[in-house]
């Protein structure tokens, strides 16, 4: 145990100083597994570690699921999604805000990050709601909040990397969180009406709009329902898999990219590249968690945990509900990518080891990564919502995103109670 | 732009760019030729490997060259200028060390899958030559973080060029 904690005091020294994350972990692991085992070994550990998740084939899913997000980033699908969903609650109070939410759980289906999610409604709907002179407490929470359904609904970075890591199926991942999805989206906009409910003038109403427009709205997203259906359809009914799923996605997306001119050459090619820069970026932390993790299961420590956790075996819940706070007490300052790679490795044993479904424990990691992600003070959709609207102070972005807070941490509890929500509909899949 | 930069940037740009494509490409192809005229392609799940482990390399040096390695910098606004300067300093040197280190071990891992003359099963690729390019771009990387040590440290912008996973 003593070695499991000198290992994680010693990585976070390392952060601290600035070290990248990937190095960081990546040292600790490397000396730690020196010092338990050889330097040899831990030479030859390093090496063999780098080289197999380079070329490990269900990993393949990563880069394409990135590059699908990119290309439905720029094939505007976003503007059309928010218009359909304006055209039906457009007229209420907080309706644009409500429009918003709705919007993000859509484009949500197909991309999978909460961080091109935010931005890109960032863009999309905060135009109009300043048009109608919507608050900007209000706007910059909604947008912050409804891109952390890009992870909740599939297809989902977060749940590929969760499903890499303790090799659960991921295309059970996914269509464990599409109801999960649904719930999140509603207590979402039950947080726009809270807030609307507070201040009236946070979010006057927007114009109504007729049937026939609702209709016409709803004919323009077909091609967001196209590319959903096809692909985690696709992976539901087991026509393909995971990996072949992202691939179609990203064949798909670049087809409709193309076929409505949003991708010149140079924006082409600058979607390739950016797609390869993330993986990379992500590959080079994911083999650093490996290394410290080779590390850590050569101590104590996983054992431990476990023995402590099995003392709770009469009430699980108690270990689950711990474990649900540190998640959301970690999630408030650290990077959310970085927490779980560095903590499912300890819990997932733990949590599996009561009996848990390692597909609900993979929903219930997304939940508190959304929560993490727009946790003040660290909160990378916050960030990246503060960034692109520039005249609006991070404080009011703070103020905006606690009640959306609020609403996901009862989404988590709500999870937690009643697992069948995530694990019904894969329960069908072979 | 530095001169590394205009010698290795574009150049590994339209590598990676290239192999990113062909990995689409290639799994589309696969599934379309699986269910409409039943044939897959030849030796598809391994090039998908191989195009994987060449992008994921490719792509290494220039997300080190734009410092976009993710890092805990919750206290950048607050670190005197002096401190900063130091932690920049110490802790690309620190990964430019984990990086050579690593490409050395990676060298060491081909000169044996040489040795061994291993190839890949369906195609009969020497699986030697992707190990050696492994290692080589992982040196680039190296030297990458040694460029990028002698450059002045740039504070983050909580939200710019950020994070991949979520």
């Amino acid at each position: 145990m003593i070695e499991g904690l000198a290992g994680l005091a010693a990585f976070l020294a390392l952060a601290f100083l600035r070290v990248p994350m990937a190095f960081a972990m990546g040292i600790v692991g490397f000396f730690g597994f020196a010092y338990k085992v050889s330097f040899a070994a831990a030479a030859a550990m390093i090496a063999q570690t780098t080289y197999e998740t380079g070329l490990a084939y269900t990993l393949s899913v990563i880069p394409l699921f990135i590059l699908m997000g990119n290309f439905v980033v720029r094939a505007r699908m976003s503007e059309e999604l928010y218009h359909a969903a304006y055209t039906f609650l457009g007229h209420r109070r907080g309706g644009l805000a409500m429009s918003t939410i709705v919007a993000c759980a859509g484009f949500g289906a197909i991309c999978g990050s909460s961080i091109a999610t935010a931005a890109t409604f960032s863009k999309v709907s905060y135009p109009p709601m300043r048009k109608y002179g919507y608050k900007d407490v209000l706007a910059a929470g909604s947008i912050a909040a409804g891109g952390t359904l890009g992870i909740l609904i599939p297809p989902s970075t977060i749940m590929v990397i969760y499903g890499i890591m303790t090799e659960t199926n991921i295309g059970k991942l996914f269509i464990a969180g599409i109801l999960p999805g649904l719930v999140a989206t509603a207590l979402l906009c039950l947080a726009v009406e809270w807030m609307t409910w507070r201040d009236p003038k946070a979010g006057p109403p927007g114009e109504r709009s007729g049937w026939a427009a609702r209709l016409e709205a709803l004919k323009h997203v077909w091609a967001v329902v196209a590319l959903f259906v096809l692909v985690i359809g696709g992976i539901y009914a087991g026509f393909f898999t995971a990996n072949e799923g992202a691939g179609i996605g990203a064949g798909g997306a670049f087809a409709f990219a193309l076929a409505r001119r949003a991708l010149p050459w140079k924006v082409f090619v600058e979607v390739l590249i950016e797609s390869v820069r993330t993986t990379s970026m992500l590959f080079m932390i994911l083999i650093g968690a490996l290394i410290f993790a080779n590390f850590i299961n050569y101590t104590s420590m996983p054992a431990d945990l476990k023995d402590f956790a099995l003392r709770f075996k009469d009430t699980p819940w108690m270990a689950v509900a711990a474990i649900c706070v540190i998640y959301v007490v970690l999630g408030t300052a650290m990077e959310e990518l970085s927490m779980i790679l560095l903590t499912v490795p300890l819990f997932f044993p733990v949590v599996t080891a009561l009996g848990y479904d390692p597909v609900w424990f993979g929903i219930v990691i997304v939940i508190v990564v959304q929560i993490g992600l727009i946790s003040p003070p660290v909160g990378m959709n916050i960030f990246v919502v503060k960034n692109l609207l520039r005249n609006i102070s991070i404080g009011t972005v703070f103020r905006g995103v606690i009640p959306f807070n609020v609403a996901l941490i009862a989404l988590l509890a709500i999870v937690v109670a009643w697992p069948q929500l995530a694990t019904f509909l894969p329960g069908f899949m072979k | 732009m530095s001169r590394f930069d205009r010698a290795v940037v574009p150049a590994l740009g339209a590598v990676a760019a290239a192999l990113m494509f062909c990995m689409m490409l290639l799994t589309c192809v696969d599934v379309v030729g699986r269910y409409f005229f039943n044939k897959p392609v030849t030796g598809g799940f391994e090039l998908t490997e191989m195009l994987l482990a060449a992008l994921i390399f490719a792509g290494l040096p220039l997300v080190t060259l734009r410092g976009d390695h993710i890092t805990v910098d919750l206290f950048d606004a607050v670190t005197p200028g002096w401190l900063f300067r130091a932690q920049h300093a110490v802790a690309t040197l620190i990964g430019a060390g984990c990086t050579g280190f690593l490409a050395w071990r990676l060298w060491l891992r081909a000169a044996e899958l040489a040795a061994r003359g291993e190839t890949t099963s369906e195609l009969g690729f020497r699986i030697a030559w992707l190990a050696w390019a492994m290692s080589l771009l992982m040196a680039l990387t190296a030297a990458a973080l040694v460029v990028v040590m002698f450059r002045p440290p740039r504070r983050h912008v909580p939200g710019e060029g950020e994070g991949p996973g979520a």
